[in-house]
């Protein structure tokens, strides 16, 4: 079992090792493949902004993920958080009861941290396995966004303008979308790196039984994760509803599916412990371009799934292959 | 992995399994017995023997589903492929049928699909142990869905139920009660004694809660997995020529969602996603609470989205459960 | 042990009992009608069920409307049996499928229930009350890219999802209209590509459309959850000089329609006018009004509809020609659908 926590100071040729430089190496590769395909149009400036600014809600969701898969837990309703946050927020600022754009990133946050919160003591004071607790929960929190909206969409002409132009302004010349991943992406490590509760979070995934004994109070460590994700959520679902200007329903429905495929591509272990936020953002841009890139390129529409399907396959093999290699190396290195 | 097999050991120290099993699926009888009356005192549509069977064959291919994904959630795994699975096997079931005219070829090439797509889940899972099974049938899953769309572009491929007999398998009944009713009865039977009578399903128990132990004790712990995720591969197939019969015209589109109510059924049964328990019984009584639910509150016309919410909760009630009782007990002792 | 399972029985009376507060019991000796949509989030089909509502309150019988949360058929498969399990009269439907519904419906007819649908025609269904004809709907969207390009030039079709049963039809008739008249010789018909009506998706489609054609002059989306993505998108791209052309409605697209906006004009019926047209055309049927074809029978509004013929439904009527919606009076049929 790896432990991260004694990594402090990495070596050059660990990082060459690690999960993260192989990965960069198939992303690369990747890019050049569909630049060459898509006859130079991939790796333009437009084509990246497009790509930053619409699968950054993915990208945020994969760090609300990761804290969850670090500690050994799992949520599939991530989707069904993102759309309830959404669209209370979009509800309560159609009905006028927001005055700006920053009150409805506010309200969804708090929702999508409710949704957490109710999600972390079920996991941790209810014992019930993330999975099942998730998938519960998942069917409630889609019902009440049907519900409270009354199946109705929160359309573009009742939202404020200054929601819709943030979420297509720029700052430095990059979208205030992707300013919130690279936000959220530097919290996790100092989060992850920098704190004892970070730690706490790699221990407990780890080997939660040493946890334990160590007079860590494990089901706190449980419900704040499940909170901070449900948070992040919530600011996905802001997110989301600003960029497309629109709250509908049966918003991200399945989006927790790509989520997870995204930390698995970035080396996080579902058994705990294991990933950090560098491979977690390099796995949301692979998912990211696997998605965007498949018509780009000018692959008949009805061929794309089963690719999508083969690719992220592929790259869960690879990931693994890369890993023992990594580990047998390791071992010989280690018998020195 | 430490933490699952901890918990699992744990649970067994604090009361005798037997005693937890037995509770459980009383309170899963309880339950379904209430559904019943709940839903005949507020419709009196409901205990009409016709409608009621009608009802029943509209879950019962995600009934069916759910007999393997029992085995599969025991061992600790979980599959998430097996909406792409039956949608595939009954794709390619119509292509065969429409390029053969022969439906026996088609239900063969159904079958062996399923059997394929279940065995390639099972090829890679086994071959390759540190993959989460969770990370692996979800992409399969997509993939399974993704050459059915390949196959059928934006059309779609039917013309099954011209054949009488074949969509008698669906529609055909012996008095009130269909004959999909019964195949599913005997599976189910099967499928029970197997695990709970045979040394296989011993075998299962043990691997689900400690996979090491179980390999250091001899069983063939990967040759298990294999021969259980092919098996659901198989039963998919065979659910998909059901489906067929059910619907006789197939989209890439169908069975969408049949994976996460199969897994939903299974854990109200008390059979749980951390491997190594639960009972056969828990998972059949839990079918049927969720389907005649969804069935009676149909009846009084709740909409899909607050059935939806019902169901979520009664989900979340019933796994909280232990965890309330022995909050309970605990009190009682200290008192 | 006892008091909790009584607790567990409490709760869950009391869920079921709230939920039979606000349910309109179908109870013995009321005539019934009711509307199954395509699925519960479109914005599309709640307005139908409310022309179906209004017009059976008209007609003095009671309405239940149903919809399955995706557009999946077996959900609606399982939502007609319960329907034929209450007794109600009439099944009004918006099939997912233009054949699997087949068995289901038969078997809802044999039992005296009255089968129609509507917005998406299947097999099995006694009358189709069809929105507008296909041809028909196919020459408007033709017509407008015709005339959004100024005859000649690039366009492309943004589409639902590749089983979306309305959306293949309209684009396969389009494509007949081109290729059958020479006045659309000059028009290029680059791609057509699926959304998937999700935004994500929807959205990635359309830059991926800018990007790979970078001479496209018109995106054509005949579905009303693609073109608002669509046009969102088209707008929020700066310099993009690409027009939306398609099937929109009006309250969702009141920020994109106009003569210096993305969407110069877009097309739409009249969905409640739809729905209330179902729910005159059960009546007729149940009276024995209508059987033969060429018999007509009246709708709100004394509007007279001719029986046709029809496919795959027996019969069908056809409620009315496309409506085009543009800068002036986009801001007035918001306010209605």
């Amino acid at each position: 079992m790896k432990n991260k926590l004694l990594q402090k100071n990495s070596k050059l040729s660990e990082l060459f090792r690690s999960r993260e430089a192989s990965l960069l190496l198939v992303m690369i590769l990747l890019c050049a493949l569909i630049q060459w395909r898509s006859n130079g149009a991939f790796l333009s400036n437009i084509v990246i902004t497009q790509l930053t600014q619409n699968y950054a809600y993915t990208a945020v969701l994969a760090f609300g993920m990761l804290l969850v898969l670090l500690i050994g837990g799992i949520d599939i309703s991530i989707g069904a958080i993102l759309a309830l946050s959404g669209m209370t927020g979009s509800l309560l600022m159609r009905d006028g009861f927001l005055p700006n754009a920053t009150s409805v990133y506010a309200v969804s946050i708090a929702v999508g941290l409710l949704c957490g919160l109710v999600i972390g003591l079920i996991v941790a004071k209810g014992k019930v396995i993330p999975i099942i607790a998730t998938l519960g929960m998942q069917y409630i929190f889609r019902g009440l966004t049907y519900a409270i909206s009354d199946t109705k969409w929160v359309s573009s002409d009742q939202m404020l303008a200054s929601y819709k132009n943030f979420a297509q302004g720029s700052f430095l010349g990059i979208n205030n979308l992707f300013w919130i991943v690279i936000i959220v992406f530097i919290a996790m490590i100092v989060f992850l790196r920098w704190t004892s509760f970070g730690r706490q979070i790699y221990a407990a995934g780890s080997n939660p039984e040493a946890v334990k004994i160590s007079g860590i109070n494990l089901d706190r460590v449980k419900i704040i994760v499940y909170s901070i994700n449900g948070a992040i959520a919530g600011l996905a679902g802001a997110m989301y509803t600003s960029m497309y200007a629109t709250a509908q329903g049966n918003m991200a429905s399945g989006a927790e599916m790509d989520v997870i495929a995204a930390c698995v591509i970035g080396g996080v272990s579902l058994n705990g412990g294991q990933g950090t936020p560098l491979g977690v953002l390099l796995g949301a841009i692979t998912i990211a371009i696997i998605s965007k890139s498949l018509s780009l390129v000018g692959i008949d529409a009805f061929w794309q799934q089963a690719l999508k399907g083969g690719i992220i396959l592929l790259a869960v093999l690879v990931n693994v292959l890369v890993q023992r290699r990594n580990n047998r190396k390791a071992l010989e290195g280690r018998e020195i | 992995m430490a933490t699952k097999s901890g918990r699992t050991i744990a649970h067994v120290k604090e009361r005798s399994l037997k005693d937890l099993l037995l509770r459980w699926e009383s309170l899963l009888v309880l339950i379904f017995i209430a559904v019943n009356i709940m839903n005949a005192s507020f419709s009196p549509y409901y205990l009409d023997a016709y409608n009621l069977f009608t009802s029943i064959n509209g879950f019962l291919v995600k009934g069916m589903i759910a007999l393997p994904m029992a085995y599969i959630l025991l061992l600790g795994d979980i599959d998430l492929s097996v909406g792409g699975n039956v949608c595939l096997s009954a794709t390619v079931l119509g292509i065969v049928y429409n390029a053969t005219n022969n439906i026996w070829l088609g239900i063969a090439a159904c079958l062996a699909t399923g059997i394929l797509c279940g065995a390639l889940n099972g090829l890679i899972l086994t071959k390759f142990t540190e993959l989460a099974p969770m990370i692996v049938t979800l992409a399969t899953n997509i993939l399974f869905r993704g050459l059915s769309e390949r196959i059928l572009g934006d059309g779609s491929t039917g013309g099954m139920q011209s054949i009488d007999w074949f969509s008698k398998l669906y529609y055909g009944r012996v008095g009130p009660v269909p004959y999909m009713f019964i195949v599913f009865c005997v599976m189910a039977v099967v499928f029970g004694l197997v695990m709970h009578k045979t040394v296989f399903g011993r075998q299962m128990y043990a691997i689900g809660e400690n996979k090491r132990a179980a390999a250091y004790a001899g069983i063939k712990v990967e040759k298990i997995r294999m021969f259980v995720f092919t098996l659901t591969g198989f039963i998919c197939g065979f659910a998909a020529v059901f489906y067929c019969a059910c619907l006789g015209s197939v989209k890439s589109n169908v069975a969408e969602g049949f994976d996460l109510e199969a897994i939903s059924m299974c854990v109200l049964g008390g059979i749980s996603t951390a491997g190594g328990k639960g009972t056969f019984l828990g998972a059949i009584i839990a079918i049927f609470i969720i389907g005649l639910l969804r069935y009676g509150l149909g009846l009084i016309n709740l909409s899909g989205q607050t059935i939806r919410i019902v169901i979520g909760a009664l989900l979340i009630a019933v796994v909280l459960f232990p965890t309330i009782r022995d909050l309970i007990k605990n009190r009682k002792a200290k008192k | 042990m006892k008091k909790l399972i009584a607790l567990l029985l409490a709760v869950l009376m009391a869920f079921s009992l709230v939920a039979c507060a606000d349910a309109p019991a179908g109870g013995d000796g009321d005539v019934t009608y009711a509307i199954v949509c395509k699925d519960a989030s479109n914005p599309y089909m709640s307005r139908m069920v409310s022309g179906f509502k209004t017009a059976c309150e008209a007609l003095g019988v009671k309405c239940i409307e149903k919809s399955p949360e995706t557009t999946s058929v077996d959900d609606q498969i399982t939502i007609v049996n319960e329907l034929v399990a209450q007794n109600v009269k009439a099944i009004a439907i918006a099939a997912n499928d233009a054949a699997a519904l087949e068995a289901t419906l038969k078997a809802a007819r044999d039992k005296g229930v009255a089968v129609v649908t509507l917005d998406s025609d299947t097999k099995g269904s006694q009358m189709f009350i069809n929105q507008a004809g296909v041809t028909q709907v196919a020459q408007v969207l033709v017509d407008s890219v015709y005339d959004m390009t100024g005859g000649e030039g690039e366009f492309a079709v943004l589409s639902a999802s590749s089983t979306a049963t309305n959306q293949n039809s309209w684009i396969a008739a389009m494509k007949t209209i081109i290729e059958g008249d020479a006045k659309y010789a000059k028009l290029k018909w680059v791609e057509t590509v699926y959304g998937d009506d999700e935004s994500q998706k929807s959205t990635d489609e359309t830059q991926n459309l800018m990007t790979k054609y970078p001479n496209l002059e018109v995106i054509c989306c005949p579905t009303t959850v693609g073109v608002l993505a669509c046009a969102q998108t088209v707008q929020n791209t700066e310099g993009c000089k690409i027009k939306v052309a398609g099937l929109g409605l009006p309250s969702e697209m009141k920020d994109y329609v106009g003569d210096d906006k993305v969407c110069p004009y877009m097309y739409l019926w009249n969905p409640i006018d739809v729905g209330s047209c179902a729910a005159y055309a059960i009546d007729a049927i149940l009276d024995g009004k209508v059987g033969e074809v060429g018999t007509k029978f009246t709708a709100e509004n004394e509007t007279e509809y001719e029986v046709m013929a029809g496919d795959p439904a027996d019969q069908q009527i056809i409620v009315g020609p496309p409506f085009a919606f543009n800068g002036d009076n986009i801001a007035d049929w918001a306010t209605v659908y």
